[in-house]
C-alpha cells in the first residue's frame, strides 16, 4: 500500500490535533484579556489544559509552554511513521544545550537550568557527554562541536562557538532532510535569516565576520556580502529577484520607518507559515506532520509574546504589531 | 469438466478476487485513517465508519458478478452445463470489468475516504461532501458492475 | 546661657581672642559651604542631566529586552548572552574635593575581539543586537552616574556638617562668648566703680577727721 497505508493513520491523527491549534478567535481572545491571569484562562480552555494543571499564575506561563511543547513531541513522536525527521527536528534543541554545555564549560559554570528537554539526546546524557569531552556525541554532532571548540580556543571569542554550532547544524538539517517538504523549509528559513542576519550586520557596524552566514541557502553568499559593504539603497534591490523580494522590500520599508527589525521577523514567520500551510494539501505523506510540528511551535512563541506583554502591561496594539498569523 | 468451464470459473475468481482485494485495501486504509480520528476524537467513531464503508462496495458487485457466473456455469444445482471455450472465455471477458475496475476504484475510493475522514476531523458538519466525493468513485465502479452484468446475460449458454 | 567664667581681666582678655577665632572661623566656615554649596548644585545638575540620559537609554535597553523575551525562549535568550565577550576592569580611587574625598572610577575594556555581540545570528531576535548595543553605550554612563551620586551624597553629608557648624558657631558659641565677655565687662566695670566708691569714701572719712 506504500506511502498511502504508511501515512493514513497519522495523517488523519495530525489533522484531528490541528483542529486543537490555537485559532485567531482564541489569540485575540489572549490578547484582549485585562490581564496576564486571565489571558491564561483563556489558555486553559484549550489544549494547553492537560499541561497546566496547578501552573495557572501568570508567571509561570513559560513552564506550560515547555511542558505542551515536550508533549507534542511525545504524542506525535509516538505515531510518526518518520521518527528520523522527527528526531532531526528535535536535534535543533540539542545543538541549543550543547552551546549551553560548551559555554558553561568554558565559563566553569553550571547552567543546567538553561537545558531544555525536547532533544533527541536528554539533558542527563548530555551532560555525561559534555564531562567526557563530547567524545560519546554522534559523529555528525561531535564533528561540528569539535570545530567550535576549535574556533574558540585559538580565538577566544564566544560567539563563535554559537557561529559554528549554528553553521554545522543548519548544513545538518539540510543534509539529512530527506523529505522535499521540510528541506525547502530549511532553504527558506537559511536564506531569510541569512538576508536577517545582513541586515543586522550592517545596522550595527559590527564587521562582516566570517561564518556569521549559514550554508546551503539559495541566495548567493556574495550577493549577501556585497548588501552589507553597499549602502541601504542598494541592499533592497539585491534581492529582487529571488523569492523573497517583497518580504525584504517590506521588511526594509519598516526598518527605516521605525528602525526596528521586528517587522521583518513577523514577514519571515508569515512567510514560513505559507509555505507549511502547503502540507494542508498533502493527503499522505510526511509533511502535515512536520508542519504541525513547526506550527506548534510557532504557536508557543505566540502565547509568550502575549504573554510577556501582559505581564509587562503593553499596550495591545504594540504586542499586536508583532504577532504573526496562526496556522489552523 | 471441459476448458470451456475452466475459463468460466476463472472469470468468476478474479471478479471476486479482483474487486475483493480492492475493497480490502480501500477499507483497510481508510480504517487506518479513521482509528486515527477516533484515537484522537473518539466521537468520529460513526462518521468514520460511514466512510469506511464505502469502498467495500466493489467487493460486493464482485461477489455479485462471480455468484451469477457460478449460477449459470451450474455448481449451485441442476448439474453442471456443458459449454464451449468461446462460451467460456466470454464469460472470463464478462467478469473482468467489475474485477479490473474494481480493483483500482476500491484503492482510488478508499483513499478519497481516508482524506475524507481528515476532512471530517477538521471540519465535522461536511460528512456530506466528503462522502459525495468517495461517491463520485462508486460511479465507475456502477458502471463496470452494469458492464458485467449486462456481458453476463449477454452469453448464452 | 552663658560660660562660666570668673569674671577677671585675664578671663576676658582670653575670652575675647576665643571670640575673634570664633568670628573668624565662622567666615571661613560659611564661604566653604557656599562653596561646597556652589559645588554640589554643579553635581546636581550635572547629575540630574546624566540619570535622565542613562534612564532614556536604559529604556531602549529595557525594550530592546522585553521584545527579544517575547520572541525567544528564556533558554535561548541566556545562553545567547551568557557568555560576554568583553570584560570590564573597573579600579577606584578617591579625590578631594573641598576636603571630601569622593569616588572616581576607572574602567577599561579587555578582550575585546570584533564586536560586542557574543552570540549567533541565527536564533536571536534582532531587538537583542540594539538591546545590547544601547547597553555597551550606557555603561561607561552608568558608572560615571555611580561615582557621581555617591559625590553627591558624600557632598550632601559634608555640607549638612558645615551647615551644622556654622549654626552652631552663629546661634550657639558666639553669641554666649559675647554675652560673657559682656558679662565680665560689666562685673569689671561693677568691680572697678566699687573700688572708686570705697576709695573715694574712704577719702572723704580721712578729709573729716581731718589729717
Amino acid at each position: 500500500m506504500g506511502q498511502e497505508g504508511k501515512y493514513a493513520y497519522a495523517v488523519t491523527r495530525i489533522r484531528v490535533l490541528e483542529t486543537r491549534l490555537l485559532d485567531r478567535g482564541k489569540i485575540d481572545r489572549m490578547l484582549d484579556a485585562r490581564d496576564a491571569a486571565s489571558a491564561l484562562r483563556v489558555l486553559s480552555e484549550t489544549e494547553y489544559a492537560e499541561v497546566m494543571g496547578e501552573l495557572a499564575e501568570g508567571e509561570r506561563y513559560e513552564e506550560i509552554l515547555g511542558a505542551e511543547l515536550k508533549r507534542v513531541y511525545q504524542v506525535v513522536g509516538s505515531f510518526s511513521p518518520d521518527p528520523d525527521l522527527i528526531d532531526l527536528l528535535r536535534s535543533r534543541y540539542d545543538f541549543q544545550n550543547i552551546k549551553v554545555l560548551l559555554k558553561a564549560g568554558h565559563l566553569g559554570i553550571d547552567r543546567d537550568d538553561l537545558l531544555v528537554a525536547l532533544g533527541s539526546i536528554p539533558p542527563d546524557r548530555l551532560k555525561e557527554m559534555a564531562a567526557g569531552d563530547f567524545v560519546d556525541l554522534p559523529p555528525a554532532y561531535r564533528q561540528i562541536v569539535a570545530e567550535a571548540q576549535e574556533e574558540f580556543k585559538s580565538t577566544g571569542d564566544p560567539q563563535l562557538i554559537d557561529l559554528v554550532i549554528d553553521r554545522g547544524m543548519y548544513d545538518y538539517l539540510y543534509t539529512n532532510a530527506r523529505v522535499d517538504f521540510l528541506r525547502g523549509y530549511f532553504l527558506r528559513l537559511i536564506d531569510l535569516t541569512n538576508i536577517k542576519t545582513a541586515m543586522r550586520l550592517k545596522r550595527s557596524r559590527a564587521g562582516v565576520i566570517r561564518w556569521a552566514f549559514l550554508p546551503h541557502g539559495s541566495v548567493d553568499p556574495r550577493l549577501l556580502l556585497e548588501a552589507v559593504r553597499e549602502p541601504w539603497d542598494a541592499f533592497g534591490p539585491k534581492f529582487a529577484a529571488t523569492d523573497y523580494a517583497a518580504v525584504v522590500e517590506e521588511g526594509l520599508r519598516q526598518l527605516e520607518a521605525k528602525g526596528t527589525l521586528t517587522d521583518y521577523e513577523c514577514l519571515v514567520d508569515e512567510y514560513l507559515l505559507a509555505y507549511l500551510r502547503q502540507a494542508k494539501y498533502v493527503a499522505f505523506g510526511p509533511e502535515p506532520i512536520l508542519a504541525y510540528l513547526l506550527a506548534k511551535e510557532l504557536e508557543g512563541r505566540l502565547v509568550r509574546l502575549i504573554m510577556v506583554g501582559k505581564i509587562n502591561n503593553l499596550p495591545k496594539e504594540t504586542i499586536k504589531e508583532r504577532l504573526c498569523d496562526v496556522y489552523a | 469438466m471441459g476448458l470451456g468451464l475452466v475459463l468460466g470459473l476463472l472469470g468468476a475468481g478474479l471478479a471476486v478476487f479482483l474487486a475483493g482485494t480492492g475493497s480490502a485495501i480501500g477499507v483497510g486504509l481508510t480504517g487506518q485513517a479513521a482509528s486515527g480520528a477516533v484515537s484522537e476524537d473518539p466521537d468520529m467513531f460513526a462518521k468514520s465508519l460511514i466512510l469506511q464503508i464505502i469502498p467495500g462496495t466493489q467487493g460486493i458487485y464482485g461477489f455479485l458478478i462471480g455468484f451469477l457466473t457460478i449460477q449459470r456455469l451450474g455448481f449451485l444445482g441442476g448439474g453442471l452445463a456443458s459449454i464451449s471455450v468461446e462460451t467460456g472465455l466470454s464469460l472470463l471477458m464478462a467478469c473482468l470489468p467489475v474485477g479490473i475496475v474494481g480493483l483500482t476504484s476500491a484503492i482510488a475510493q478508499g483513499k478519497v475516504t481516508a482524506t475524507g475522514i481528515s476532512l471530517v476531523a477538521k471540519r465535522p458538519e461536511e460528512l456530506a461532501k466528503a462522502m459525495i466525493f468517495a461517491v463520485m468513485v462508486e460511479f465507475y465502479a456502477i458502471l463496470a458492475f452494469l458492464v458485467s452484468f449486462l456481458m453476463l446475460q449477454g452469453v448464452t449458454i | 546661657m552663658e560660660i562660666k567664667a570668673s569674671p577677671n581681666r585675664m578671663q576676658l582678655l582670653m575670652l575675647k581672642r576665643r571670640l575673634t577665632m570664633a568670628r573668624r572661623g565662622h567666615k571661613l566656615l560659611k564661604d566653604k559651604r557656599d562653596e561646597l554649596m556652589r559645588r554640589f548644585m554643579e553635581l546636581i545638575d550635572r547629575n540630574r542631566e546624566l540619570r535622565d540620559e542613562v534612564f532614556a537609554q536604559l529604556n531602549q535597553v529595557y525594550q530592546g529586552f522585553l521584545v527579544a523575551r517575547g520572541v525567544m525562549s528564556p533558554q535561548m535568550l541566556e545562553e545567547a548572552i551568557m557568555f560576554p565577550k568583553e570584560r570590564l576592569a573597573l579600579s577606584a580611587r578617591e579625590e578631594n574635593i573641598m576636603s571630601v574625598r569622593v569616588p572616581r572610577f576607572e574602567w577599561q575594556k579587555e578582550g575585546e575581539v570584533g564586536d560586542i555581540y557574543p552570540y549567533g545570528y541565527a536564533h536571536t531576535s534582532a531587538e537583542l543586537d540594539r538591546a545590547i548595543e544601547a547597553l555597551s553605550e550606557v555603561l561607561p554612563k552608568m558608572i560615571e552616574l555611580a561615582a557621581l551620586e555617591k559625590s553627591a551624597e558624600l557632598m550632601a553629608e559634608e555640607i549638612e556638617k558645615t551647615r551644622r557648624r556654622v549654626n552652631a558657631l552663629e546661634h550657639v558659641l558666639i553669641p554666649r562668648l559675647e554675652e560673657t565677655i559682656k558679662f565680665i565687662t560689666m562685673k569689671l566695670d561693677e568691680t572697678e566703680r566699687a573700688t572708686l566708691t570705697r576709695l573715694m569714701k574712704i577719702k572723704d572719712m580721712l578729709q573729716a577727721r581731718g589729717v
